[in-house]
């Protein structure tokens, strides 16, 4: 998002009383949720921080955030441009593709790849043009397409089914961190991130902040807006990909939920729905929370109506999140430079701690006998404590395992996001380095405690 | 991209801009009807006239947003059809809104459209230098380049689209009103800038109502009247006399000059405010309307003129004080908010009939009487429209006000701008109010229906009732006003009498030419509040002035209380933008302000202003 | 409003002898068919009055066109081609479409589907050339127009396709699409939308099942539903006004939250979650079933109650104040405030009964279908809207009404009925609307180009 790209250079003059903030609070509500669910999640059960545990996640949200993508690639261009075909979209993508593989017309990944972000993006080239040139507003575009492509899906599969490419069949077993969806995943973000120091993501949110300034000043609005549905159609594509890679077969009526998940974490990610605001970052951010909501949910075991409380959950989210978007300017107002970078670093060495707790204080904890509350206990809802599953020895030899690896992947980011803030934030007059220094010893600090720990426990469970 | 274009050096003189016969149509409204004009290169060329004149058409032609319907354009020998080809050309506009985006840095909106479609045209670095750099040297003050937009005060937002367009040494340059958002000191820069591009040979065009700028800075204005031009000025002739003659035109007054101006009958108050300020922080003022009275409020834009018919009228809180309506039983009652207004049986009528006066897809019939649904309801909580009662009602001042109409169920855009303001104008009769507000009602109407408008209204006053009467065109309050109150600096500047009043007076009371003097004549019912009566109402508002962000009135200050300029904020989209840049400085504080240099603009400019009338 | 243009005498005499051709030809056909001699009788005199009707229209056209083309000579032609050439052009498509289907499918040209060629190009040509005579009304005019191409479309080539027994299903379902509309609609008035209809239509279908199950008389159950329903809409108009512009998106997600609150209350305590058993009263099920009868006539009261809501929805957005400044709002809302029409009430209130409407459509679909299921409405999402934007009502505010939705719900229903009677079910017919609703929207909606925004 919009982080200080640059140093600020030795040209600006040191002074006091710059006029503007550069303030950016729009992540603010993500980064918490996020921490507060990590946390929540961690403690109420032990499987999420394993490795099949991660992988799954991985698994899982990867479709979802890439739907978000989709959705923000588009949003940016401003309109109010909502694409809420982005589900049927998806499942557009899966049908054909897997009613082509059947027909043995597309087996292997360079022709699928290519297959599936093509279309994507001829039909957001179709909508794109449609909005420029019928000058329709792009939600009832946007509600064509879903209608046109809900009802097209079941034409071509008319119930769930089929078998994806061969090649894809263990992409969704989810057992492993390093998994091909996480490669996409990781591509698919850093090709955004590079995108970002384009002059055409320049213009893409000038455009999408105010489309009349930017045609004004002779930004090609034409070109830009069709970009970036191209953009928002290739991630569409791959967001089919993970998605078929997740159910292996072909699903013609996923199409409503996603549309509403995706938008939905659009929202909670910070992204302004009015355009020229969004990334990522907050995007991914936003699938993660609706991710761990549901993990969370589901750890409270409400049994059949489990599936009923992700809807209230979701829905409640979608319109309390709208609601805090009212509370940014007053936010804004108070907090004059806030860096995103910073709260989320400070946050994820407290969540570190928690998540360090969880794994070896319960590890030596052993296991406890706990009560697993059961369907609908409403009771045991509203009173139970956090921290009551039982851990057997498999799932603590796989926690063990996969422990240091976060543990050091965590380290690492932190230490690089250090290296960045410290460099960027050199030149700037503010606390942001010193809370910087500050953090970094304590983690580093932290870090030789638990190498410390981590070789006594370990040893105890081993033997 | 326009770095790309090799500079050619233009001997003066050489003409850049030539449009003939210019004709663009907005459905039924003729924007432009065959307008010329040409301006060369080397000079700061005005474009002027009253509203809806067509200026702002005519810029928006030459910088290449608006196709013409017939005509010829040339432009440094092209016809640009985009904004992307006109900047290509080497023409930067700056348009009369302040076109920023809010959600991007500062950067990012000064080198809005100077990069290629991928590839930037300056390291990020590189861009951030600069744009610090030209906006300090712009605005004056330092700003941090990575800033979001959104953050920022209007008046530097002004500055971020100036400084777009002042990036690249352009060959043409227009200005839309550009300065709107400025203040003083701000408004001198860009003079400075304008003179210095002109020298090196670009060609500005300026578009602007404010006389008193173009008059200073110009060096030849072409006149436009609904839709064409009407005539070109050069540099010696450029006095407001003549500008005012060309964009009246001469017949213009005549029609109701010879008319007495209404006298009130008795000493009986319709209405009062006390302790008035429009803007929070501003001077405060009395002010009393007597029945009888037509009362005309004028002054240069943003000077509070406006902002104070709307809080008579309700539609705008006061910043401060009270206003007052009495009722037919002599009671008092406050007018704090619309409805109470109403209930006080004050009516308002708005010039901007677009955004807040008409009901574009309903028909002529409802636009005037729909305030009156609720009156004249039948079946109770039901609610059915009395048509029968409000077809008479609608009859009756459609036949008074003379509105020209083919079926009552037509839509009111099926009617010329005039008409619309007449049935606008009708809705608010239709109302029996005992005191009508209007601002600026004749904007866009014809000679004819503006007298037609004059004598309704000087009935209406006659009947014992009560007019508030805004316009910017002094010529309208002659025979017709019976007192005309000046607005500067959000409060009465001075007050004239309707009698014997000399547009020549006003006009110099708008440029704060004048003592001030009608004001303390008890008869214009205007006192100076306690508060504002020195400068220790300065001192007084010291505290709450300096705070916010927003449109910037100067208060002058002693400089021990505060060395730097203060910025007083109203609220934002209602009121107008900005002290005028002119001169901001009330008359009585002129000799404490240490800077040369207004001084020498007061002048300059006080000196044009009279050396141009016989 | 639009004058009737003066056309001559012959061309009168020559419009009435083809009309009474056609009404003969339509009546011979209808004997042929062996159709009742009623409906033979009706379609007669309407196609003749139809006929009358369009020749004046059509001749005007010329008639008014004449002056201009004939000054002009040779450039007459090329500038008829400039005006007309997407309808030409559009023309040749669905000819070519036509051979092309001739061609392929065997048995396909037959006489019935020629009449239905020659009605739709009679159709793309009448609301093109007449489409301009209608300033205010256009969008109902040409929906009429669609409306009895594809209804006389319909009768000839599907077997039962006019019978009684059929208009009465299609009028059936097109009460409760209507009823559920009829929130959509206020609330576009407005220039909002409000996407939680479909599911507060399913959580009063469950909700109400519920209630009876746990023993509430059914009348008051039906009370509390109703009033449930208005209360969340009132929740939704509050929001959708703090949060301008985002009403699509809010409601959306309180539809989403309402659904699973619903299916949560209704699931505590019980066995089968989300699935709720009770019986339906007696006079809930004739309201809304095939075989209700209303007053003794043969035909489901849930029709008349459609009827009536229609009847005072027009009337009321026409004559009373409540209307008329429903629809000030929606035009100029800074216009609106200055005559003190309160924007926040008008909101809460349109949502509300919104929300009402969606809850009596869940009521009456549980007569219909006697059991309660959370998904029932689901349909009704794009539904609603589709009705609402083919009928004609702006989706920005201020233009359209009810009386607009009710054409738009019955072209859908015709439409939908005419896609089953050849062949094709839900899934194609959710994708024929999906494609209907751009070209709608295309013909009244557009923003306009940025150059005059500026």
């Amino acid at each position: 998002m919009s982080l200080p790209v640059t140093p600020s250079s030795a040209a600006m003059p040191a002074r006091a009383e710059l006029q503007g903030g550069r303030s950016n609070p729009f992540l603010l509500m993500p980064i918490t949720l996020f921490f507060a669910l990590l946390s929540i999640a961690v403690l109420r059960t032990p499987s999420l921080m394993t490795a099949s545990g991660i992988g799954a996640a991985i698994i899982v949200v990867t479709p979802l955030i890439l739907a978000t993508y989709t959705l923000m690639a588009s949003t940016i261009s401003g309109r109010g441009t909502v694409d809420l075909s982005v589900g049927p979209l998806i499942g557009f993508i899966n049908v054909t593709m897997i009613q082509l593989n059947a027909a043995g017309m597309l087996e292997s990944p360079i022709p699928v790849f290519l297959y599936c972000m093509a279309v994507g993006a001829i039909y957001q080239l179709i909508f794109a043009l449609i909005v420029i040139y019928v000058r329709v507003q792009p939600i009832i575009v946007s509600l064509s397409g879903y209608l046109a492509l809900s009802g097209i899906n079941l034409v071509i599969l008319p119930r769930p089914g089929g078998m994806a490419p061969p090649f894809m069949a263990e992409w969704g077993y989810g057992t492993s961190i390093f998994s091909p969806v996480l490669i996409i995943l990781i591509l698919a973000t850093v090709a955004w991130l590079l995108f970002t120091a384009t002059a055409f993501y320049t213009h893409l949110r000038l455009m999408g902040s105010d489309e009349r300034a930017a045609y004004t000043s002779g930004v090609p609005i034409t070109v830009v807006r069709i970009g970036a549905h191209l953009i928002s159609g290739c991630f569409a594509g791959l967001a089919a990909i993970c998605f078929t890679a997740l159910i292996s077969s072909g699903d013609p009526s996923q199409g409503t939920t996603y549309t509403l998940i995706a938008v939905t974490a659009l929202v909670l990610g910070g992204a302004s729905l009015a355009g020229g605001r969004g990334g990522v970052f907050g995007s991914a951010l936003g699938a993660l929370n609706l991710y761990m909501i549901t993990y969370v949910l589901s750890t409270f075991n409400f049994g059949a109506v489990q599936s009923f409380v992700t809807n209230l959950a979701y829905g409640a989210i979608l319109v309390i999140s709208l609601l805090l978007t009212l509370l940014i300017p007053v936010i804004q107002r108070h907090i004059r430079n806030f860096s995103p970078l910073l709260y989320f670093v400070s946050l994820s060495v407290v969540v570190l701690g928690i998540i360090l707790h969880a794994t070896f204080d319960y590890a030596s904890l052993g296991a406890a006998p706990a009560v697993m509350p059961g369907p609908m206990d409403l009771q045991a809802a509203l009173t139970g404590p956090l921290e009551i599953a039982s851990l057997d020895p498999a799932t603590l030899a796989l926690r063990l395992e996969a422990a240091p690896l976060v543990f050091f992947a965590l380290l690492l980011v932190i230490i690089a996001v250090f290296l960045r803030l410290a460099v960027s934030q050199s030149s700037r007059r503010s606390i942001g380095p010193a809370i910087a220094v500050v953090i970094a010893a304590l983690v580093l600090g932290g870090a030789l405690v638990m190498h410390e720990g981590l070789s006594s426990p370990a040893t105890e469970a081993v033997n | 991209m326009t770095s790309s274009v090799p500079e050619i050096a233009q001997p003066a003189g050489r003409e850049t801009i030539l449009v003939r016969g210019v004709k663009k149509y907005f459905g039924p409204t003729r924007a432009l009807d065959g307008a010329s004009f040409s301006a060369r290169a080397g000079e700061i060329h005005a474009i002027v006239g009253g509203n809806g004149c067509g200026k702002s058409t005519m810029a928006k032609v030459v910088s290449g947003i608006l196709p013409v319907d017939s005509g010829t354009v040339s432009i440094l020998g092209e016809t640009p059809s985009t904004p992307a080809e006109s900047r290509a050309l080497g023409i930067s506009t700056v348009y009369q809104e302040v076109l920023v985006a809010d959600e991007s840095s500062v950067v990012d909106n000064i080198f809005m459209g100077s990069d290629r479609l991928f590839t930037k045209t300056l390291s990020q670095e590189r861009k951030v230098v600069r744009a610090a750099e030209l906006m300090e040297e712009l605005s004056g003050e330092p700003v941090d380049p990575h800033a979001l937009v959104g953050t920022l005060p209007l008046g530097l937002k002004q500055w971020i689209t100036i400084a777009r367009a002042l990036l690249s040494e352009p060959k043409i340059l227009i200005l839309d009103e550009s300065s709107a958002a400025l203040d003083f000191d701000s408004t001198e820069r860009l003079f400075q800038r304008m003179r210095a591009l002109r020298d090196r040979g670009t060609t500005i065009l300026i578009v602007t109502h404010r006389i008193a700028e173009l008059v200073r800075i110009s060096d030849r204005a072409t006149v436009f009247r609904d839709g064409r031009d009407v005539g070109v000025l050069e540099k010696a002739d450029i006095t407001e006399k003549n500008l005012l003659r060309l964009m009246t035109g001469e017949d213009r007054s005549s029609g109701h000059s010879h008319a007495e101006a209404p006298r009130p009958r008795s000493a009986e108050l319709a209405m009062r405010a006390s302790r008035l300020a429009v803007w929070p922080g501003g001077k405060t003022f009395d002010f009393d309307l007597r029945r009888g009275e037509v009362v005309g409020i004028s002054g240069l834009d943003g000077q509070g003129q406006d902002a104070f018919v709307r809080v008579l009228a309700g539609v705008m809180p006061a910043a401060q004080g009270l206003v007052e309506v009495a009722g037919r039983d002599g009671t008092w009652s406050p007018v704090r908010t619309l409805p109470e207004a109403v209930a006080g049986r004050i009516a308002y009528v708005s010039g901007d009939r677009k955004r807040e006066g008409i009901f574009a897809s309903l028909s002529i019939f409802e636009n005037m009487v729909m305030p009156l649904y609720r009156e004249k309801k039948r079946g109770g909580i039901l609610g059915f429209i009395d048509r029968g009662t409000l077809a008479t009602l609608f009859r009756r001042e459609a036949e008074n006000l003379l509105i020209k109409f083919g079926v009552k169920e037509d839509r009111i855009t099926s009617l010329s701008g005039g008409n619309q303001q007449k049935v606008l104008i009708g809705r608010g009769f239709a109302m029996r109010p005992d005191v009508i507000i209007l601002n600026d009602p004749a904007r866009g109407i014809d000679v004819g229906a503006k007298t037609e408008l004059y004598r309704h209204l000087r009935t209406f006053a006659e009947e014992g009732k009560a007019v508030i009467y805004l316009s910017s065109e002094i010529e309208e309050f002659l025979g017709f006003a019976t007192r005309v109150v000046v607005f500067r600096d959000g409060a009465p500047f001075d007050a004239f009498d309707g009698r014997g009043l000399e547009p020549k007076r006003v006009l110099e009371a708008m440029f704060g030419q004048t003592g001030g003097e009608g004001l303390a004549s008890a008869v214009h019912g205007l006192r100076p509040g306690v508060e504002g009566a020195g400068d220790a109402a300065h001192d007084a508002l010291l505290p709450s002035a300096g705070a916010g962000s927003g449109p910037r009135i100067r208060v002058s200050v002693p400089d021990r209380l505060k060395p730097r300029p203060v910025s007083v904020t109203p609220p934002a989209p209602v009121l107008p933008l900005a002290a005028d840049p002119s001169d901001p400085v009330p008359p009585r504080s002129r000799s404490t302000i240490a800077r040369p240099i207004r001084i020498v603009e007061f002048g300059e400019n006080g000196t044009r202003i009279e050396g141009g009338r016989p | 409003m639009e004058k009737l243009p003066q056309i001559s005498l012959q061309a009168r005499i020559l419009g009435l002898v083809l009309a009474l051709l056609l009404a003969g030809l339509g009546a011979g056909f209808g004997f042929a068919q062996g159709m009742a001699v009623q409906v033979v009788i009706l379609s007669g005199v309407a196609t003749l009055a139809l006929t009358v009707w369009a020749w004046r229209y059509v001749i005007g056209q010329f008639v008014e066109g004449d002056p201009t083309s004939s000054t002009e000579g040779p450039g007459a032609l090329r500038q008829t081609w400039l005006a007309y050439r997407w309808p030409l052009i559009g023309l040749a498509l669905v000819l070519a479409a036509f051979l092309l289907l001739s061609l392929t499918i065997e048995g396909f040209f037959n006489i019935w589907n020629i009449i239905s060629l020659v009605i739709l190009l009679a159709i793309l040509v009448l609301t093109r050339t007449l489409g301009r005579q209608f300033q205010q009304n256009r969008s109902a005019f040409i929906g009429i127009m669609v409306l009895a191409g594809l209804f006389s479309v319909g009768s000839m080539n599907i077997e039962g396709f006019s019978s009684g027994n059929n208009i009465k299903s299609m009028l059936l379902f097109a009460s409760f699409l209507g009823i559920a509309s009829v929130g959509q609609t206020l609330v576009a008035l407005l220039g909002g939308l409000d996407l939680s209809i479909p599911f507060i239509i399913g959580g009063a279908n469950v909700g109400l099942l519920y209630l009876i199950g746990l023993g509430v008389p059914p009348w008051l159950a039906t009370l509390i539903v109703l009033f449930t329903g208005a209360l969340l809409g009132v929740i939704n108009g509050l929001l959708s006004y703090r949060l301008q512009g985002q009403a699509l998106i809010v409601t959306l997600g309180t539809g989403f939250a309402i659904s699973g609150g619903v299916q949560i209350v209704t699931s505590i305590g019980s066995a089968y979650s989300g699935n709720v058993f009770g019986t339906v009263p007696a006079w809930l099920s004739n309201i809304s079933a095939m075989n209700g009868t209303t007053f003794g006539l043969p035909f489901p009261p849930v029709i008349l109650i459609w009827a009536v809501i229609a009847v005072i929805l027009i009337l009321g957005l026409r004559t009373t104040v409540y209307g008329r400044y429903l629809y000030a709002l929606g035009v100029n809302r800074t216009s609106a405030s200055r005559v003190m029409i309160s924007e926040m009430r008008y909101w809460v209130i349109m949502y509300a009964l919104s929300g009402f409407f969606a809850a009596l459509t869940g009521g009456l679909l549980l007569g219909w279908s006697g059991g309660g299921f959370i998904g029932v409405g689901d349909q009704y999402l794009f539904l609603t809207l589709a009705a609402v934007v083919v009928g004609g009502t702006s989706l920005l505010g201020g233009a359209g009404g009810y009386g607009f939705t009710v054409i738009g719900v019955l072209v859908l229903q015709v439409l939908s009925s005419f896609l089953v009677g050849i062949g094709l079910d839900f899934k194609w017919q959710q994708f024929i609307f999906g494609l209907l609703i751009l070209p709608m929207v295309a013909l009244y909606a557009r923003s306009p180009h940025i150059r005059t925004q500026i």
